[in-house]
């Protein structure tokens, strides 16, 4: 009588499971280490990225989706995705910031943002748990 | 043992892969500025926040009349406060991520659908 074995099919799913987390989390493992802000977040869940992700760490630069930039490259990533999602209205930036930089870094970088049509922005922080 | 090795070092894999990602959260705002103010009369008045440096690292949060220095307080005061006008927060730029972080979660927290950050000097 056929015996059937179940350790290779709990091997298989185990490595499915494995590599669909992998690569559910590949846009984290790109982004920079920062020390976010610890709070609990709007609760609204983060169903789609940011058109743009810009990552502040402690260091200084500026870093989107890994490669560093300077304010004029940052500006000039603004509008080719406000040309490719057809205005600024349809583009949302989330900002990576350490939570001890002063919010000038930040603030400098939004008023050329608000200049570009560009009203939608988020603050990306490090859930806590913490009930308010 | 092979497989038994095997299932218990894939589960070891699992838990290190489950275990290792913060789980990152956000906060929106708008960002306001040039239409902070309300050009009708009859429009209802927001409130606003202003962040500010204390000198030693840390924030203090204005809002009228009362300042106050930590984020539960801000959030009861907004909560207090009529919501459907929305809120301004304007973070000076010497003040901590942090503390515009606490504002704007405070703002949440007090049930503020609206809410626009206004970059300071």
């Amino acid at each position: 009588m056929l015996r059937l074995s179940m350790t290779p099919m709990i091997d298989v799913v185990l490595q499915l499971m494995i590599f669909f987390m992998y690569t559910s989390q590949f846009v984290q493992l790109s982004r920079t280490p920062v020390d976010l802000p610890k709070e609990r977040g709007d609760g609204e869940e983060i169903k789609a990225e940011a058109a743009i992700v810009i990552d502040l760490p402690l260091e200084g630069g500026l870093v989107v989706a890994g490669q560093p930039v300077n304010e004029a490259g940052l500006g000039s990533l603004v509008e080719a995705e406000i040309r490719r999602r057809g205005g600024p209205a349809s583009v949302d930036v989330m900002f990576r910031a350490d939570r001890t930089l002063p919010a000038e870094r930040i603030n400098v970088l939004m008023r050329p943002l608000r200049d570009l049509g560009v009203t939608r922005w988020k603050l990306a922080t490090e859930k806590t748990g913490a009930e308010p | 043992m092979t497989s038994f090795i095997d299932v218990v070092f894939l589960l070891l894999i699992f838990f290190m892969v489950t275990a290792s990602f913060v789980q990152e959260a956000q906060l929106s705002a708008a960002l306001g500025g040039r239409s902070a103010t309300a050009t009708d009369a009859a429009d209802l008045r927001p409130q606003v926040v202003r962040v500010l440096p204390d000198g030693n690292g840390d924030v203090v949060y204005e809002i009228g009349s009362r300042t106050v220095n930590d984020g539960r307080t801000l959030m009861e005061i907004l909560a207090a406060l009529p919501t459907d006008a929305g809120v301004f927060i304007r973070v000076d730029d010497q003040a901590p991520v942090h503390g515009a972080a606490t504002a704007l979660q405070a703002a949440a927290d007090a049930g503020y659908l609206k809410v626009s950050y206004v970059p300071g000097r």
